[in-house]
């Protein structure tokens, strides 16, 4: 896609801290977040975490029972939808079904009473961008959803709105097609620097996509972050787990003293390591929960056919080769443990091979609070 | 090379075209006998063994709209008859009925899909429960009523009636038909500025032509055959054409060829429509069969 030469107008969005209810439920919990002008936030989320009601009390879709929605400053609780100046990607497009491509295109410039001139000339230039020149005279149902996720975009940009929010607009879309319009998806708003917030189930997506992240579990925000940050520092058991493919390991672990140093022992097996030192400053200082899960993400381990020095024994459960990598499951007592390696490992199953871990990738949580420590 | 068929499917498909024919038949004779009668003269109408084979004279339609005298200087026309004005009425009040029963069954099917009513499954209920009672049962505390009002032997007091009883049918048809439509369409409208009644007409309204062309012709089929308050409630003023049909049925015999010009000229204009919208009455009728 190329840029738009025009360029859309960028605006800044802050929640402060909404709660929605529906009947007895409780959709949200006193959800924050900000967006930044021209920023790509993620809101990411399993499903029932409360993230569409989010994105719909930002549209207006929804009103928020409790807290504030700002959009450049103003708040816009009692505005209505149409006059908060925002391009909504829907997660089936919502493309009028009686209408030809041209005319969903237009429909928002029609709307507002744009001249016929402006409006073909604004059609003619989205659809350049999204390489859609050829469908304008279809209707929606003679389309691939390929075509249609164009259009649905389309529609959303050619307004040059002050914010996007994009409700699941990928999943529609086969992998192959998902990955792609990924990255072209990403490019435009760069391209674009208009402010979205962007609705996924899929940490992949969130991921590679965001700016930033906030994850979102049962109405509750549970750490918003880079990419980089969720990954590797994940604030909570949720989030280690939601967040990476494969994700974190996580194993029951507790502080002990071994041959006069504490040090951390992952429950019914032969593995001991050292304290991280937040852990250890938590020891210190008599905070350190008796009861602890120890994270570790895959390519923080790694395993070896020959003993070495600090290894420790494992037993192969079974080997999963993805082409590029292949992720080990090992058997560390009776805690599997996924341990990314090259293509080329082989091992058969049962087979003892030794692990050794990279420190600096450990995690520890209390168990108890689910927190992360430190 | 022409496709082999089986012995059995050469029958089932002869079968078939045999069962065609049978229900057409049965379908349409009542129809050609009823278009025949109109086009025969009394003696013909009146033989027995019925004839087949007549020759057609416009005589039952030329007395439909005519006043028509025979005396010793031969027969003549004198005036029109009542019957066209009849025939109007029932068009005025059957159009006007029919667009205030679909105008307002679909706003109020489209308030109880899209927001949140007090007790809307009760509504809901109540307006269905309009059409559990036999016309019959009403008709005459309506009828004082109507005396009351002034309303007796107006166009507005049919329009009304027959609006009644064809919303709580509109509501449900169109309810149907709407909760079937994602609201998306109308949120997208509304985010890209419209208000929610211009999102209502440029983009539910379009998508729910079909239900709006069945339910049309379903309201216009039962004001326009509707018989018993007409003929309780119309004189003259209001009168429509299917009581004054009837009332051919008079003591100095029965005018079968007259009742048969009348019943087939009441037959064109609801054809007429149907054939008009059947393209969205199709789909509109199937509705919901179909995965969408």
């Amino acid at each position: 896609m190329s840029p738009e030469p025009t360029g859309g107008t960028m605006a800044e969005l802050v929640v402060e801290n909404i709660v929605k209810t529906f009947g007895d439920v409780y959709a949200l919990k006193g959800v924050s977040f900000s967006v930044k002008n021209g920023e790509f936030v993620v809101l990411l989320g399993p499903s029932g975490s409360g993230k569409t009601t989010a994105l719909r009390c930002v549209a207006g879709l929804e009103k928020p029972d409790r807290g504030h929605i700002f959009i450049d400053g103003q708040r816009v609780n009692e505005m209505p939808p149409a006059d908060r100046d925002i391009a909504f990607v829907f997660q089936n497009y919502a493309l009028y079904p009686h209408l030809t491509v041209f005319e969903n295109l237009a429909f928002p410039l029609r709307a507002v009473g744009t001249g016929k001139a402006e409006v073909n000339e604004r059609v003619q230039n989205v659809a350049r961008i999204l390489h859609i020149e050829h469908l304008l005279h279809r209707r929606p149902h003679h389309l691939s959803s390929g075509e249609m996720q164009r259009v649905a975009l389309g529609r959303a940009i050619i307004r040059r709105p002050k914010l996007f929010l994009m409700d699941e607009p990928l999943s529609n879309l086969d992998a192959l097609l998902r990955a792609e319009m990924r990255a072209e998806l990403k490019r435009l708003q760069k391209d674009l620097g208009t402010t979205t917030l962007f609705v996924t189930h899929d940490q992949l997506e969130a991921m590679s996509m965001g700016d930033r992240i906030a994850v979102l579990d049962q109405g509750q925000i549970q750490q918003i972050g880079s990419p980089d940050e969720i990954y590797h520092r994940p604030a909570n058991l949720f989030v280690a787990s939601f967040v990476g493919s494969p994700a974190m390991n996580l194993v029951p672990c507790r502080l002990a003293e071994e041959n006069g140093q504490r040090r951390l022992i992952v429950e019914d097996s032969n593995w001991s390591l050292p304290l991280p030192p937040e852990v250890a400053r938590a020891a210190q200082e008599g905070r350190a929960p008796s009861r602890l899960v120890l994270g570790i993400r895959a390519e923080d381990l790694s395993v070896s056919l020959s003993a070495s020095d600090g290894a420790v024994a494992a037993e192969v459960y079974v080997l999963e080769p993805l082409g590029a990598e292949t992720i080990v499951n090992v058997l560390i007592g009776p805690h599997v443990l996924k341990v990314r390696t090259r293509p080329t490992f082989t091992a058969s199953i049962r087979q003892t091979v030794y692990m050794t871990w990279n420190q600096e990738g450990v995690r520890v949580f209390d168990a108890q609070t689910e927190k992360a420590l430190g | 090379m022409l496709p082999m068929f089986s012995f059995r499917e050469k029958l089932l498909h002869r079968l078939s075209i045999l069962v065609i024919v049978v229900v057409l038949a049965i379908y349409l004779i009542p129809l050609y006998w009823l278009i025949a009668t109109s086009l025969k003269t009394w003696q013909d109408i009146d033989s027995v063994p019925p004839k087949w084979v007549f020759r057609p004279v416009a005589d039952n339609y030329q007395r439909l709209f005519f006043t028509v005298v025979t005396d010793q200087r031969g027969t003549r026309v004198v005036g029109t008859s009542e019957y066209p004005w009849r025939f109007l009425n029932s068009i005025i009040i059957g159009l006007v009925s029919t667009v205030l029963a679909v105008g307002l069954g679909t706003l109020c099917a489209y308030a109880t899909s899209r927001f949140r009513v007090a007790a809307k499954d009760d509504l809901l209920f109540f307006i269905l429960s309009t059409r559990m009672l036999p016309p019959m049962v009403v008709v005459i505390p309506i009828f004082l009523m109507y005396r009351a009002l002034g309303l007796r032997d107006t166009h507005l007091g049919l329009i009304i009636l027959y609006t009644t009883f064809n919303v709580s049918f509109a509501v449900w048809l169109m309810k149907g038909y709407l909760d079937e439509i994602p609201k998306d369409y109308e949120e997208a409208a509304m985010l890209d500025r419209l208000s929610r009644f211009r999102a209502f007409v440029k983009v539910v309204l379009p998508q729910a032509l079909p239900a709006i062309a069945t339910t049309a012709v379903f309201c216009l089929i039962s004001a326009w055959n509707e018989f018993a308050f007409s003929l309780i409630l119309t004189e003259s003023q209001a009168a429509t054409a299917p009581r004054t049909i009837t009332s051919k049925l008079g003591s100095a015999g029965i005018d079968w060829g007259q009742i048969a010009a009348g019943a087939v000229l009441f037959l064109l204009p609801v054809a007429l429509f149907t054939f008009i919208v059947r393209h969205h009455l199709l789909r509109g009728v199937t509705f919901g069969t179909i995965k969408r």
